[in-house]
């Protein structure tokens, strides 16, 4: 591929350059596909190609809003991740329902789950401790649309799942699960644990 | 959950700040951090707010790796 610099991208894909620009980009974001999706089995070459059309499409709609914060061929190659994941994403999870993964006045923390983190005794006590605060704080404290989150993000729901279900955006899920933490956080303080402690352990 | 996950979650909540960004806002940020990274610059410092989005989120850390790997391969 030609190497242009960012303002020779957008010269060439809106002038008498724009084909030999386009199939730059398309031979570029393929390679980028290849390496980190098909050489892994997420998706085939074919799957790749329409990944990489559909990408070309969005960014020749949306080069007009790039800023030039990063190169231009980083931010398209973004935007082709972005639909191949987003895509895997809402693959693995379209037969699952959110509430299928939520647990419900139960704790959420079971006494073997923290006897598997570690071997310590010292340290089962203070996860244990920990976790009894996380669960009431979850079970109490929590509004329903952040408990929702909350235990989706736990059982490993991907954010843009989250998000579709509960009928909201990226950022407001995010800000609920951040306001949860937040809650959490506070309650640990507040019950004075060797929270440091345990952390240096574990790290 | 996994050992680690619990583990995860525990460094998660302590290292919680009052002001985070969003996926969205990560997203868009996205691009430009991962050039800094690529330069070996200084994220935390440049973009402390992407980096510490990106030590909470999953999601956002996933699409990073393979951008960065992408870049590196294509």
């Amino acid at each position: 591929m030609r190497e242009r610099t960012n303002p020779e991208w957008m010269d060439d894909l809106r002038g008498k350059e724009q084909v030999e620009a386009i199939e730059d980009l398309r031979s570029y974001l393929l390679q980028g596909l290849h390496r980190t999706f098909v050489v892994r089995g997420s998706i085939n070459e074919q799957d790749a190609q329409d990944f990489v059309q559909e990408a070309l499409l969005v960014i020749l709609e949306k080069k007009a809003t790039f800023q030039g914060k990063s190169r231009f061929t980083t931010w398209a190659m973004k935007i082709a991740i972005n639909i191949v994941l987003n895509q895997l994403r809402k693959k693995s999870w379209q037969d699952i329902a959110l509430q299928d993964s939520a647990v419900d006045d139960q704790s959420l923390f079971p006494q073997q789950m923290i006897n598997n983190a570690t071997n310590s005794p010292e340290q089962q006590a203070v996860l244990s401790d920990i976790f009894e605060i996380v669960d009431d704080v979850v079970q109490h404290e929590l509004t329903p649309r952040q408990r929702e989150a909350f235990q989706a993000m736990l059982s490993g729901v991907p954010m843009v799942i989250i998000s579709e279900r509960m009928h909201s955006t990226l950022n407001a899920v995010y800000k609920l699960i951040h306001d949860a933490r937040v809650k959490m956080r506070k309650r640990l303080l507040e019950a004075n644990l060797a929270l440091q402690d345990v952390m240096d352990l574990f790290s | 959950m996994e050992p680690n996950k619990l583990k995860e979650l525990v460094r998660k909540i302590w290292n919680t700040k009052e002001h985070e960004i969003g996926c969205e806002d990560c997203l868009e940020q996205l691009d430009a951090f991962v050039d800094l990274t690529l330069a070996g610059k200084d994220t935390q410092m440049m973009m402390p707010l992407v980096q510490q989005h990106l030590d909470q989120c999953d999601d956002c850390r996933e699409a990073f790796e393979i951008l960065l790997e992408a870049i590196k391969a294509a």
